[in-house]
């Protein structure tokens, strides 16, 4: 995994948050935009591990264990690739206080 | 009073010189169930009984009583519900013995196993000296292999723990035990011991006529009056996720957010864009695979010009 985030093993990462999944995607890819994309950014910035490229160029995208961080839509370049909004009330993630 | 050792061991119970071969057996549910949510562990009374390393420590002990002419006493501690696993003991020739231990099972884990082997050796103390007592190297139920080393050391006796063989060696017991890398050690053990097992003897079987009359035998109890409290030194919380301590991160730089979000995550100075070679045929991956060992200098630069 990225080395960034080694000090937190990805698994530790994932266990320290509850997801409410909702019905509604709150961040939808187009996989179309992202097969111009020649940095796929988003793929090595997002801390969930959401992004995978795929083998035509694109990218496939899950968006149930999101942390809501921003991060994908912060880092992508390219215009209209990445949709973002919060998921609806009561539902995606729980950060707990430990 | 009639008890479980005069009923089953008469020929031996009255020599006071034989010597004394002590198992130790913890009576806990073998298959307790584990609220994967909250980590609370349920525990069925019906399904409790010693572990294998216990039951084949209990065979060990018999096996070289028999070798030294000796008895064999059956040690548990607990609440009365310990009694069934001492029947069972009683039921293959075992002289039994409870001790009886208050407290719950929290404030036991909290506890050391210190106090637990200083009741046991009391205990036994009431028994005789024992020339050996062998434990399983591990019990289902917390199962911190601790209490063989403290009860060697309250016995000031010498101690083999994790043995895969006791033989009996005249005087002495030779023990086998694992090293790293598959390798075997072999241990001269002299008395007075304590070893621990592992639990691949098995436990020889009791004639229907013994389980019968174990069933009804009174097991004598002793009561430890002292060594009890556990150690306040450690203490119990509630399950919780793991948080790992605060960490001060230097402010990325870079103007706008992007920047910033670009510097923090590396996205873009410690990678090459991900790729997805495939699926494809075997000889389009292999010139893929050449040319990003090309790419990346690991090829000699003759093999790279072909
Ligand atoms: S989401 Fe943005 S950064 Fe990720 S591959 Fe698509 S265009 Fe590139
Ligand atoms: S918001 Fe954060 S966690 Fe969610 S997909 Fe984007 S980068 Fe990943």
């Amino acid at each position: 995994m990225n080395e960034r985030w080694s000090q937190l093993s990805f698994e530790d990462r994932m266990a320290t948050v509850e997801f409410r999944v909702g019905e509604r995607a709150h961040i939808t890819v187009d996989s179309d935009i992202c097969r111009s994309c020649t940095t796929k950014d988003c793929v090595v910035a997002c801390p969930a591990n959401l992004f995978a490229p795929t083998a035509d160029g694109g990218i496939l995208f899950n968006y149930e264990e999101c942390f809501e961080c921003g991060t994908c839509y912060q880092v992508c370049n390219s215009e209209g690739a990445i949709t973002w909004t919060y998921p609806d009330g009561g539902q995606g993630v729980v950060f707990r206080r430990g | 009073m009639p008890t479980v050792a005069r009923a089953w061991c008469s020929d031996v119970a009255d020599a006071p010189l034989t010597p004394l071969v002590v198992a130790c057996l913890r009576h806990a549910d073998q298959r307790p169930e584990v609220d994967p949510l909250t980590a609370a562990v349920t525990r069925a009374p019906r399904t409790a009984t010693a572990s294998a390393a216990d039951w084949g420590a209990l065979e060990h002990a018999l096996r070289i009583a028999a070798a030294w002419s000796g008895r064999v006493l059956a040690v548990a501690a607990g609440t009365p519900a310990a009694e069934d696993t001492l029947r069972q003991a009683a039921a293959v020739g075992a002289e039994v013995l409870r001790v009886e231990t208050s407290g719950s099972y929290v404030r036991d884990i909290a506890g050391d196993e210190r106090a637990l082997a200083q009741a046991i050796v009391a205990g036994v103390g009431t028994v005789g000296q024992p020339a050996l007592v062998v434990c399983g190297d591990r019990s289902d139920d917390r199962g911190t292999g601790a209490l063989p080393a403290f009860l060697a050391h309250e016995l000031d006796a010498a101690q083999a723990l994790g043995l895969v063989r006791l033989a009996v060696d005249g005087d002495r017991l030779q023990g086998e035990r694992r090293l790293d890398g598959g390798r075997r050690e072999i241990v001269r053990i002299p008395r007075p011991a304590v070893c621990s097992v592992e639990g691949g003897e098995r436990l020889r079987r009791a004639s229907l006529a013994a389980i019968l009359a174990a069933a009804d035998a009174t097991v004598p109890v002793y009561r430890a009056t002292s060594g009890e409290a556990p150690d306040e030194r450690l203490r119990l919380g509630r399950p919780r996720p793991l948080r790992p301590r605060t960490q001060v991160a230097r402010p990325p730089a870079g103007d706008s957010p992007r920047a910033r979000v670009l510097h923090l995550t590396g996205a873009l100075a410690t990678h090459e864009p991900p790729t997805v070679v495939g699926p494809t045929d075997a000889a389009t991956a292999v010139d893929a695979f050449l040319e990003f060992l090309d790419r990346g200098g690991y090829l000699p630069q003759e093999d790279s010009r072909e």
